[in-house]
């Protein structure tokens, strides 16, 4: 069994800084909008969500109006979305660096997270312009997204890891991996709030990781509460088991990595 | 003597056809079939004081690369065991250490830190890594566009100048031109000292027999021979080259 070993992954943290800023200028370079793609992104897919379920059906959402809880959905479950889908393939992407350098594999799930930071800034920014048009003040209550993301990150860690090791054996994960998440993407309040989901079945809901993580987050910049603590610890709990079980399974699968990806 | 790398009853299997699709991996789990394997190397013990310098020689497919790739970190022994103290410099095949899509100067900063340095220690040697390889002009291009003979130079000049304890040098020198070659070897001669330790793989004898104290002799993933380096290549010359000539 393999500890962590922090003083090791130290040692690399400048080939993650040269992977991360890789991964950020190349993503844009060659798109012809370049960096407006992070706001354009979940902007359509709030605008999108927000025609259907906020003008057609009109789903009830409480106090907070429909496109600001929409559109800070996308921005928060995005985030952990598009690291677990470019990290799942950052092993695999990259095999002529996992066959030339010893290093600890786990370098490259932890850039593919770190990547998506900046885009999540930037669309942090339009949902400020979007709630002073609803006049939603924020409160120092939202310094609560500081930690919750943290959370979040690990668990887009333990996703990718889970996924990226087993991606390198069987590429039939690269398939999976989109239906996944969209599949997880609708069991999640990301649309839809929390209270919309039937009684009965919250408690179901919460064990969902990412429940917590999005309500935590959503309350934190549209209610300006604290995260409910319930969910908030099942979340931490849930993640913190499938992160370790996950790192394990990264670190007993990363020994085949060089000869078989 | 204080051990630099010690090798214990190591083997490395190499699984021929591995599936890379669930369909192919199912029957094989289902009717437990085994995957045919290839032992690259067989029960391998070794051991490498600090200052000593080992030469490995053999034919091909004889398990020297493979040996200097799991000393080197890049891959895992399948059984067995191995310690290394101290910081590991490799020159194995072309490439090894860089990332492709980094610059040669991105690159340099990068196996620096790999070495455990700081960043202001490989500014200091910035300047001499860069004229001693010879390609100041390609400093900002991707190494993925270097030709074989600027990578080697590149990773040489980057190897030799840093912090290292233990060298792993494979056959990569050959690819650089006869100047190179021989600024090369004496710029390892010049860093190698009591505490500092070399292992070389290489075809040309005259390398070893100018660098290495210490010869093994590997064929077929098994230590043939191992002993003074004169013998060692006498042996060899007199087994594998006697029916050519």
């Amino acid at each position: 069994m393999q500890a962590l070993d922090i003083g090791k992954l130290w040692r690399f943290r400048y080939l993650l800084l040269l992977l991360v800023w890789r991964d950020v200028k190349g993503r844009y370079k060659q798109a012809l909008f370049g960096f407006a793609w992070a706001i354009l992104t979940p902007t359509f897919q709030a605008l999108v969500f927000w025609l259907v379920f906020g003008a057609l059906f009109k789903i009830p959402t409480g106090k907070v109006p429909y496109l600001p809880l929409v559109f800070s959905g996308f921005i928060f479950w995005n985030f952990f979305s598009q690291s677990v889908s470019s990290a799942t393939l950052s092993i695999t992407g990259n095999s002529n660096l996992v066959t030339k350098i010893a290093f600890p594999k786990e370098i490259l799930i932890l850039s593919s997270i770190l990547g998506r930071i900046p885009d999540l800034v930037a669309s942090l920014a339009v949902l400020i312009i979007i709630l002073a048009f609803y006049h939603i003040g924020l409160s120092v209550h939202i310094l609560w997204v500081i930690p919750i993301l943290i959370i979040e990150m690990v668990m887009a860690l333990a996703v990718g890891m889970f996924l990226a090791s087993i991606n390198v054996y069987f590429r039939d994960i690269t398939a999976v991996v989109p239906i996944l998440l969209m599949a997880w993407l609708f069991l999640t309040p990301v649309i839809y709030p929390l209270e919309s989901i039937p009684q009965q079945y919250q408690l179901y809901a919460k064990l969902n990781p990412m429940t917590g993580i999005l309500e935590g987050l959503r309350n934190a910049v549209l209610i300006g509460a604290p995260p409910e603590r319930i969910s908030m610890l099942l979340s931490i709990t849930t993640t913190f088991i499938f992160v370790v079980f996950s790192y394990l399974l990264f670190k007993k699968l990363e020994k085949g990595f060089s000869d078989v990806v | 003597m204080e051990n630099a790398v010690v090798v214990n009853n190591l083997w490395k299997k190499y699984k021929i056809g591995q599936p890379k699709k669930l369909g192919d991996a199912l029957p094989l789990f289902f009717f437990r079939q085994k995957l045919k394997e290839f032992s690259a190397l067989k029960n391998i013990n070794l051991t490498i004081k600090k200052g000593e310098r080992l030469g490995i020689i053999g034919p091909n497919g004889s398990g020297k690369s493979t040996l200097l790739k799991i000393i080197s970190g890049v891959t895992a022994p399948s059984l067995g065991n191995f310690t290394v103290t101290g910081k590991v410099a490799a020159l194995l095949e072309v490439g090894t250490g860089f990332h492709p899509d980094f610059t040669g100067r991105e690159n340099i900063y990068l196996y620096g830190t790999v070495l455990g340095m700081k960043l202001n220690e490989i500014k200091q040697r910035f300047d001499e890594i860069v004229r001693f390889s010879g390609i100041r002009k390609f400093l900002d291009t991707p190494v993925k566009y270097y030709s074989s003979g600027m990578y080697v130079r590149l990773g040489f000049s980057v190897a030799v100048h840093l912090d290292w304890d233990i060298l792993l040098v494979d056959e990569v020198l050959a690819v650089g031109d006869a100047d190179f070659q021989k600024k090369c070897l004496s710029k390892i001669k010049q860093s190698l000292d009591s505490q500092k330790s070399l292992i070389l793989v290489s075809h040309n004898s005259e390398f070893i027999k100018s660098l290495c104290t210490k010869t093994v002799l590997l064929d077929k993933g098994r230590i043939e021979k191992q002993g003074k380096t004169e013998s060692v290549i006498n042996y060899y010359n007199a087994k594998y080259h006697a029916s050519i000539i």
